[in-house]
């Protein structure tokens, strides 16, 4: 996939998943990583930015299993920026549909 | 394979300010040491984060489309480029100054070498054609040599501004 188009979209995928519940980089990565094709080390740069933007806090929990844990929590700014990112993507999505649906009746009526 | 990717990409994150480029060495340490308890192997671990030159430049391209963290390592440049600046502008005083002194010096020379036959001439109101010859053939030949310096001070005026030129641009890549 074009590389700028999936960034964007990584963006908002990661914004959503720790919406649902805060999440720690390896769930976080091993999450996406199953449902999209990435060098799961690029994940923590972007981590790292919308975390600086003031879009996540962290907080770190001790882990019973394992190594202590740096948790992202979604902040009302963070939450903001999804919402404008969702809608801005859909109204891409819709221009798009629009080409691509002119596209199928042109084919059709060949 | 571990210890060789976190020295490795911190090689890479030299960029970053000491704080930040640690939190980073922090994040991927917590991301392997999850791993390695979940029981994966550390290999397929490392190798799915990337290598580390994919990851510097994923940093370089986060820090530089967002302007405000650029802070930090702007500061120093900017601190350097202060530095630079005020360094080149002592230079340049103080070579143009020098040169000026020179040009003062020379033109004085010049001067009064194309002013002799001026008072050549006084000579030979005062004392007689035949008696100022020496005078005559020494003021001709001084007109002539400040006109030598005239036209070689012209083309050394061309060389000065490339030097000129060649200071204000110095160092300008480091910034």
């Amino acid at each position: 996939m074009n590389a700028q188009l999936k960034k964007g979209l990584l963006e908002i995928c990661v914004l959503i998943m720790i919406e649902n519940s805060d999440k720690y980089g390896y769930e976080l990565a091993s999450n996406i990583s199953s449902k999209i094709e990435i060098a799961e080390g690029t994940l923590y740069p972007l981590l790292s930015r919308l975390t600086k933007q003031g879009y996540f806090e962290t907080y770190i929990l001790e882990s019973n299993e394992g190594p202590p844990r740096k948790y992202y929590r979604i902040t009302q700014k963070g939450l903001d920026y999804l919402n404008q990112l969702i809608k801005e993507w859909e109204e891409i999505s819709e221009s798009i549909n629009y080409f691509i649906n002119l596209r199928e009746k042109r084919r059709e009526s060949l | 394979m571990k210890e060789n990717f976190l020295s490795e990409l911190e090689k890479r994150l030299s960029f970053l300010p000491e704080n930040e480029k640690r939190e980073i060495i922090k994040d991927f340490n917590e991301h392997i040491q999850i791993g390695k308890y979940l029981g994966k192997d550390l290999n397929t671990v490392i190798k799915s984060l990337g290598s580390p030159e994919e990851i510097a430049n994923e940093l370089i391209a986060e820090y530089s489309s967002y302007s405000p963290i650029n802070y930090t390592t702007h500061d120093k440049l900017s601190l350097k480029f202060i530095v630079l600046n005020y360094l080149k502008l002592m230079i340049l005083s103080t070579f143009n100054v020098f040169l000026l002194l020179v040009y003062l010096f020379v033109w004085s020379f010049i001067l009064a070498f194309l002013l002799s036959p001026v008072i050549a001439l006084f000579f030979i109101y005062y004392n007689g054609f035949s008696q100022s010859l020496f005078f005559i053939f020494v003021s001709m030949t001084l007109f002539n040599i400040a006109l030598l310096i005239f036209r070689l001070i012209k083309n050394f005026n061309r060389y000065l501004l490339d030097i000129n030129r060649k200071i204000v641009k110095l160092g300008t890549y480091i910034c």
